[in-house]
């Protein structure tokens, strides 16, 4: 059975696809967006609950290799990760853009600050971003659209010891609402953002950009696994391979194609579309297709406190410290990190950031449960071509395509930038009037890039800085695959910036592109 | 809070023909366990409570894997899986360390403390005789049954009262998540 073609078909519809679906909808393309996960009512799907959300957040089945064997976040869902994710809704900095110009590392990108800064602007004003622009680090910007949230214990605390030691810390920008907005509730402090927002006070892409993208008449199709892109004999994308929420398999045709599945799942699907014309699968002419695949280097410290500090009321994701975010060559390693206060409930702390001890030494730490400050450090991982998703040449999913492989080692400048990180949040700690220190390895991220770069040789990436394959006009790859260095920072306002900006390149060259 | 399960298991254990009076933690662990466990026969409950009891070593005043009933979780979550697979094999796998560890038939469970500790060390570790655990699953095991049992533990409402935990917070959220803690 054939639906009915359309103008763009996205595949995915979590942090990118869901911009993309409204930004071409409301541009006049007729749009299908397709999703593999459910869409969730907050209000009925969410609860204040730990380990009921981990439950209907699937657990994606990947194989983990190489040296740092690193475990994988992601949500299948209408909204994908940002239906899971804590907010933080940084910008790049300039210098993100030139690390090989400034650095003699990585690669630069093919686009700059000034490119993405209006689009920067427009997501944020959609999303509703609450924060201060009295960030000394941040790029030279205007207004938040909202003021920032009131800092919880732990992120007044850790303000407290950072202020101490000379560094600058400020409220963190946050997709989430700290005033009515946009028709939905402000936050009320709940602290379970991970668990799925109650109160819609979240700006998740399912509850901000899909209402919006069915306004202007977008389909969106909950529970649709897609299996791989078909090519006809011109090297054109002709239809799109899915598995339906019935289990049967469907074919939709469109003009135009956009993968949006995730800096895992795009290169897979791309491996996964194998032809005569594209043997090594599909916008693969360079073999990059799952190479430089990057996450950032992460790593946690909690500091002990003697009295109640109770972090898991509130925000946990309060309050950032981009000190250490550009380079300093005295730091021995090049570009940085982001300082971020964070929690989590009991489970996700014992299984997760104190996943490698049991026995004595976790009921130690887990006796603190409510003494602790804690910061997470989010920084910079240079792109490394042995940084791989592949196919997994044996295991499959229940729909036969093979499981995503992701080999992933640290290299030198990570390990030291890491154990930097770890030493000035220790510091941090101690300064604010911690007993004691206790370090995390957090052995897992949900910050997914790289995988199918973008650039303008069309051997060195696979992208333009349109998002548009080199090898095939009629196909756009457009989420966290598309990044060309990670920074110091959190990927998905980027993410959603850059899919604002290739969806105003398709409507405004739709006459070119869709025929 | 202690107390009550003590009786209760008591009674049970008495029930049944126990002659022991000097009940350790194990021991209350098999009375409670025989009864619920709808995968695991008695003596795989027993073996399973033995490790979680050293996974969440507890005081006398803290609610204990027994007390927050970690093995009906475990029942709950991996009946019906391909998981519960994985356990019946590593339970039985413990117990085959056991028997290494020395002369006679010896079992997981009856081991004191720090000899379970040292089996579970080396499972989690996978630093096994291959003979002993042939298919080579003891570190998934022992990741499934550490994972498993701390879910269980920590989202019992008696565990978040002992922590500090508040818990669920709709739908007013935490009116006091600003509080500069006393001094
Ligand atoms: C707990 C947590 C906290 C986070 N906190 C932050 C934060 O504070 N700040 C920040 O910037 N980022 C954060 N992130 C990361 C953020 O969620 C991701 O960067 C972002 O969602 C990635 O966007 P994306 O569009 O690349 O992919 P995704 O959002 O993952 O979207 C991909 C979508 O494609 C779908 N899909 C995949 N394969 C297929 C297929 N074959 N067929 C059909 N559909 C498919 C998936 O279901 C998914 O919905 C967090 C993530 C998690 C999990
Ligand atoms: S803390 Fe605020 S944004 Fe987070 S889940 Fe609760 S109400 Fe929603």
């Amino acid at each position: 059975m054939a639906e009915r073609e359309v103008d763009v078909c996205i595949i995915g519809c979590g942090a990118a696809g869901a911009v993309l679906a409204k930004e071409c909808a409301e541009g006049g393309l007729s749009v299908i967006a397709f999703d593999e996960g459910p869409r969730y009512d907050p209000f009925r799907d969410f609860r204040n609950d730990e380990l009921y959300a981990m439950k209907i957040f699937d657990r994606a089945r990947i194989v983990l290799d190489g040296d740092d064997p690193i475990k994988i976040f992601m949500v299948k869902a209408v909204g994908g990760g940002t239906v899971h994710y804590s907010a933080i809704s940084l910008r790049f900095h300039e210098s993100d853009f030139r690390v090989r110009s400034l650095d003699g590392v990585a690669e630069d990108w093919p686009i700059t600050y000034k490119d993405l800064e209006p689009y920067y602007d427009r997501v944020e004003r959609t999303l509703g971003v609450a924060g201060s622009n009295i960030n000394p680090f941040d790029v030279p910007r205007g207004p938040y659209p909202l003021p920032p949230h009131e800092l919880n214990t732990n992120s007044q605390v850790i303000a407290r010891g950072a202020r101490k030691l000379g560094l600058h810390p400020v409220p963190a920008p946050l997709a989430i609402l700290s005033r009515p907005y946009d028709g939905r509730f402000p936050c009320n402090q709940c602290g379970f953002c991970f668990e799925g927002c109650q109160m819609t006070a979240k700006s998740s892409t399912d509850l901000v950009y899909v209402p919006k993208a069915e306004a202007h008449g977008a389909v969106i199709r909950p529970r649709c696994k897609g299996l791989r892109l078909e090519v006809n004999k011109r090297g054109l994308v002709e239809a799109f391979i899915y598995i339906d929420e019935r289990g049967r398999e469907q074919r939709q045709k469109a003009k135009l194609f956009i993968v949006a599945c995730n800096a895992v799942n795009t290169p897979r699907l791309l491996l996964n579309s194998t032809s005569n014309l594209f043997p090594q699968g599909l916008a693969n002419s360079s073999g990059l297709v799952g190479k430089y695949f990057m996450h950032n280097t992460v790593a946690a410290v909690f500091g002990r406190f003697e009295h109640k500090i109770n972090s898991y009321k509130g925000l946990p994701q309060g309050l950032i410290i981009q000190d250490f975010y550009e380079t300093d060559p005295r730091r021995g390693f090049v570009r940085g990190y982001t300082m971020e206060t964070f929690y989590a409930g009991p489970i996700t702390l014992a299984n997760g950031f104190m996943g490698h001890v049991w026995g004595d030494e976790l009921m130690d730490f887990m006796r603190g449960y409510a003494y602790y400050a804690a910061l997470f450090l989010s920084g910079e991982d240079l792109p490394n071509e042995k940084n791989t998703v592949t196919l997994d040449p044996d295991l499959k999913d229940e729909h036969g395509m093979p499981l995503p492989r992701v080999t992933y080692s640290y290299g030198e400048n990570e390990i030291k930038l890491r154990a930097h990180s770890i030493q000035m949040a220790e510091a941090i700690m101690r300064a604010a009037g911690a007993v004691k220190t206790i370090g995390s390895p957090a052995r897992g991220t949900a910050h997914l890039m790289g995988t199918c770069r973008m650039g303008t040789d069309p051997s060195r990436s696979v992208v333009n800085p349109f998002c548009q394959s080199h090898d095939v006009k009629n196909l756009f790859i457009c989420d966290g695959s598309v990044f060309v260095t990670s920074t110091g920072g959190n990927p998905t306002l980027t993410i959603q910036a850059l899919a604002t900006r290739t969806a105003d390149y398709i409507v405004h060259e739709k006459a070119n592109l869709l025929t | 809070m202690n107390l009550k399960l003590t009786r209760r298991a008591f009674i049970q254990l008495a029930g049944a023909g126990s002659t022991g009076l000097l009940l350790t933690r194990v021991e209350l662990a098999s009375a409670r366990a025989s009864a619920p466990s709808r995968i695991f026969s008695g003596h795989q409950a027993r073996t399973v409570l033995a490790a979680a009891e050293v996974i969440i070593p507890t005081r006398e005043n803290e609610p204990s894997v027994v007390d927050v009933n970690v093995l009906d979780y475990i029942d709950r979550e991996i009946r019906g899986s391909s998981e519960r697979a994985l356990f019946v094999e590593g339970l039985a796998g413990l117990d085959r360390l056991a028997g290494l560890l020395g002369r006679g038939p010896r079992r997981f469970a009856d081991l004191p403390a720090a000899q379970r500790i040292a089996i579970l060390k080396m499972v989690e570790a996978g630093t096994l005789p291959v003979d002993a655990w042939p298919s080579g699953s003891g570190p998934l095991f022992f990741r499934q049954l550490r994972r498993r049992i701390v879910e269980g533990y920590f989202s019992s409402p008696l565990v978040w009262k002992f922590i500090g935990y508040g818990g669920r917070s709709q739908f007013i959220g935490y009116p006091d998540f600003n509080r500069w803690p006393q001094q």
